[in-house]
């Protein structure tokens, strides 16, 4: 009841300041003049990136170097979690031991198989059309990781272990997509541009369809950079409770 | 009409960015406390997203519908503003990123204190620095 | 490589579907994203390729698509509205015996019972499927069987057995 009456008052001082700022607020029915810069631009024009979708070529063109930091903070992060967990070579064996055990009932695990298959293919699609539709590397990768968290929750994560993907391996696909992201943004200095300048030397368009010069290959490292990382995490957060009790020491 | 629900999805919005500060200092519980955190962080997401919205109908993504110069002028006057949706675009994935690692920190606590209280891990915290352990 | 090709042309497809456009750039992405994915997990969703691409199978795999949605589930529709009107019901949980082994063809049956309204697969335990019922007309299991997944069973043998 005290829950009841405190919602109510929320929401009738929300309504009050609403309908008293309603008078006040400018209506916003034009674009901020570096909006419409971007629209004008992203395809046409002198400073453009060749790609139609106007928020991928800000991602990885004109605000590049906002993206990089980004992504450094994204590898801080992931780096973060894996300090905290970390584990010595004895540890990490005995974590690894164990057999795939199917969870739930039979059917549940036979549907997931086929969707596992169909979300790669989907997240790929997106990750590799983000210069086109909505869509891009984080979205592609973030798809991605739904994929062995999917496995991890049906089928254990000794199922992913046994069949080659291990936490040592996920940190190698991340690495070489950030290596992949680091060379794509180098590339310009040695032509004399700024750093991740989209410079000619990318394909503007190939098969048919504007490729947004190295959008492409920034969105595609990024896919697996982030997809891959998150993988590790949820292969690390997946480790039974016992065992973890065990290499702490914590007798409770 | 337009304006006052304009208004009221702003007001509400920052509102609810009010409630989860709140949230994140009042609630003793770790997770309590994550949980308003990441409530805190989707709602300034969506607060930036709403900044590059327009009030005009018909409204469309910043995607060129196809690819000649004609249709470039109908585009630049409908589309919405592309560049808070870039901006958020990245601040969604490091704030799963971030989220994790907190999470982990949290269940790193709670192997360790087996509380994930904020007042009683300090207080044991504290214990342990005077040495009584 | 067992179930690599079959994988490779699910894979293909929904990357199509969900792409929505055909132009060279989706198709060479796309058989290449294929490629990787069926190499990658097509050991564990096929068994035997011969079955996959048995044009037979399909066949009854469309029929049995078409028999579903346009008999099967508008039956079972105009049922529970019967009863949601008439207020007719009398839930429970019975226990029903599966007769097919192959692991698709028991997911399609189970799917197929939890997909038609009124009947929900709670629990598969060994070759037992626990459903709940709305009208429970039978505790025999032979019985409630005929009433429930009889013709699905027909079909799930006949596509994936």
């Amino acid at each position: 009841m005290k829950r009841l009456a405190g919602l109510i008052i929320v929401l009738l001082i929300v309504l009050t300041v609403s309908c008293y700022v309603s008078r006040m607020v400018p209506p916003q029915k034009n674009l901020h003049p570096l909006g419409e810069f971007y629209l004008q631009n992203s395809y046409f024009g002198r400073y453009s990136a060749k790609s139609p979708e106007a928020v991928t070529s800000i991602v990885w063109d004109y605000r590049g170097v906002d993206t990089l930091f980004e992504t450094a903070v994204f590898f801080l992060a992931i780096i973060g979690s894996l300090t905290l967990f970390r584990l010595n070579k004895g540890q990490a064996e005995e974590a690894k031991r164990g057999e795939p055990k199917l969870e739930l009932p039979g059917p549940v695990a036979t549907v997931t198989k086929v969707t596992v298959a169909m979300i790669l293919a989907v997240s790929a699609s997106i990750a590799l059309h983000g210069q086109l539709t909505p869509g891009g590397g984080f979205q592609g990768g973030s798809a991605l990781a739904v994929a062995p968290l999917l496995i991890i929750a049906v089928y254990t994560k000794y199922a992913l272990e046994k069949n080659g993907l291990d936490k040592t391996r996920a940190i190698i696909i991340r690495s070489i997509g950030l290596l992949g992201i680091a060379l794509t943004a180098l590339v310009p200095l040695l032509l004399g541009g700024y750093i991740m300048q989209n410079q000619p030397i990318f394909p503007a368009k190939a098969l048919g369809v504007p490729l947004g010069g190295s959008l492409v290959f920034y969105n595609f490292f990024e896919y697996l950079a982030v997809g891959a990382g998150f993988t590790a995490v949820f292969l690390l957060l997946s480790i039974p409770e016992e065992k973890f009790r065990k290499f702490l020491g914590v007798r409770r | 009409m337009i304006l006052l629900l304009w208004s009221f999805t702003l007001i509400s919005l920052l509102a609810t960015l009010v409630i989860s500060v709140y949230g994140i200092v009042a609630k003793p519980n770790l997770v309590k406390k994550l949980i308003a955190l990441t409530i805190f962080g989707d709602t300034a997401n969506v607060l930036m997203v709403l900044l590059g919205y327009r009030l005009i109908y018909p409204v469309v993504p910043p995607i060129l519908p196809s690819l000649s110069k004609t249709a470039l002028g109908e585009f630049v006057k409908t589309a919405v503003d592309p560049l808070p949706q870039a901006l958020v675009l990245t601040a969604v994935v490091i704030g799963m990123a971030v989220n994790v690692l907190i999470a982990f920190a949290i269940v790193q606590v709670h192997r360790l204190y087996g509380t994930v209280d904020a007042r009683k891990v300090g207080e044991m915290l504290a214990a342990f620095g005077r040495g009584e352990k | 490589m067992r179930g690599t090709v079959s994988t490779t042309v699910l894979v293909f497809l929904t990357y199509i579907l969900f792409t929505g456009s055909l132009t060279p750039y989706d198709i060479v992405t796309g058989v290449i994203a294929a490629a990787v994915v069926g190499a990658l997990v097509g050991r564990f969703l096929v068994k035997n390729d011969a079955k996959a691409f048995s044009p037979i199978r399909w066949v009854w795999g469309l029929a049995y698509f078409l028999w579903y949605f346009l008999v099967a589930e508008v039956r079972a529709h105009l049922d529970v509205i019967r009863r949601i009107i008439t207020g007719k019901v009398e839930p429970g949980i019975v226990r029903v015996p599966l007769g097919v082994k192959d692991e698709y063809a028991r997911a399609l049956v189970a799917n197929s019972i939890t997909n038609t309204p009124g009947t929900v697969v709670v629990d598969v335990d060994g070759d037992f499927l626990y459903v709940n019922w709305i009208s429970v007309a039978t505790k025999d299991p032979i019985e409630a069987k005929k009433e429930i997944c009889e013709d699905f069973e027909r079909f799930a043998r006949r596509i994936f057995e």
